[in-house]
């Protein structure tokens, strides 16, 4: 799970950490938001290895945030809830790859794809509320840090929240879909 | 089983399967991406400048179609064409402003007409200069619309036109003596403007 904690009173200075390391320990989680919310593997990953792209480009200004794990995932939850992103992003990766191993084995992966059917549902939230939805359950952050994220306050995290859940139990409620026991 | 749980469940399967994916090394990615981009970015240009081509020659098809009759050479009352002007202030002999209305029900097209007085062209109207059913060419003297001599004169139907005729500066007015012909392209009088026997020089300038 991803650990945004340190934005509890000590902030996390990143400025000697290197681009590599800043990808080894954010890519898979960051993938992960891009996935779920781009809603297919292929146009996650694009936007993903877009948003690190723009990381390493601008590196010098990147490192030296408070939080540069938080700008990412900002960056990329932004992208992924774009339908013009998207489109650009699932368009740019067919033009690389029809089909690759990654994928398949991501397509192979126990449970995913009843799991995509319930964050398909997600995708039908509200941008803002799927966002705060794929933020606190994918990546386990906290209503402060997911304001952090989202450059917005608690309480508005907790309203896209409640009316998140409210809507998604009415929707799902009944349904098989996604109970992926 | 509770929307929370729901969530978590389905989030713990996305963690599982993106933790079994390569980390890329993006130093090496970042020219082939850019590359790519900029070919993509190209592609993306070159499609948006023949999809707007395409759609100006739609845009240009329909003008085509549904465009004004011209009125090459009619008669005020065939085109509905009136002409006003106005007079200087006394201390100036010449015309101050003249406006072009088209009273009729149909689109004109003026292109190539002119005003002339003494003889001589003081205004050709542009190539497509087109004037709507009530609208109005108005063209009036420096002052009247804050535009300065030297600046060239832009048509717009229906909208104030200053035409450079500084009586105060000197004698570059393309209007002078009290009389003022519409003709249109073949040099042919359409319609003519005459002060009435009596008329006083005014100058309040529309």
């Amino acid at each position: 799970m991803t650990e945004l904690a340190s934005m509890d009173g000590v902030p996390r200075i990143q400025g000697s950490e290197s681009f590599e390391a800043f990808v080894r320990r954010e890519y898979r989680a960051v993938l992960g938001l891009a996935i779920v919310l781009a809603g297919s593997r292929t146009a996650g990953e694009e936007i993903a290895q877009d948003a690190f792209l723009e990381a390493l480009r601008q590196w010098d200004r990147v490192r030296t945030m408070d939080y540069p794990n938080a700008w990412i995932r900002r960056v990329v939850s932004n992208r992924s809830v774009s339908r013009f992103r998207r489109l650009m992003a699932e368009t740019r990766a067919l033009l690389r790859y029809a089909q690759n191993e990654h994928a398949e084995r991501w397509a192979a992966s126990p449970g995913v794809d009843e799991a995509m059917d319930v964050w398909s549902e997600v995708r039908l939230l509200p941008r803002r509320q799927a966002q705060v939805v794929a933020l606190t359950y994918l990546e386990g952050l906290s209503r402060r840090e997911v304001a952090v994220v989202l450059g917005c306050g608690e309480e508005t995290v907790k309203t896209h929240l409640e009316r998140a859940r409210k809507t998604l139990t009415e929707r799902l409620d009944g349904r098989e879909v996604g109970d992926v026991d | 089983m509770s929307i929370d749980d729901r969530l978590r469940r389905a989030a713990t399967r996305i963690r599982d399967a993106t933790s079994a994916e390569a980390v890329p090394d993006f130093s090496s990615k970042r020219g082939q991406r850019d590359r790519r981009d900029r070919v993509v970015g190209t592609l993306l240009v070159g499609v948006a400048v023949v999809v707007v081509a395409l759609l100006l020659r739609l845009g240009a098809s329909a003008d085509d179609e549904v465009g004004p009759s011209p009125v090459i050479s009619a008669t005020p009352e065939e085109t509905g064409l009136e002409l006003h002007a106005v007079y200087l202030p006394a201390s100036s002999p010449a015309i101050g402003s003249v406006t072009v209305r088209n009273g009729g029900t149909d689109t004109l097209d003026l292109s190539g007409w002119s005003l002339v007085s003494r003889g001589r062209e003081g205004l050709v109207f542009p190539q497509g200069t087109l004037l709507g059913p009530g609208q109005s060419i108005g063209v009036f003297q420096q002052g009247a619309g804050g535009v300065g001599c030297d600046d060239p004169p832009v048509l717009q139907v229906g909208l104030t036109f200053v035409v450079c005729f500084d009586h105060v500066r000197g004698p570059r007015a393309p209007f002078g003596g009290s009389t003022i012909e519409l003709r249109n392209a073949q040099g042919d009088e359409i319609t003519r403007w005459a002060p009435s026997p009596g008329e006083t020089p005014r100058s309040d300038f529309p």
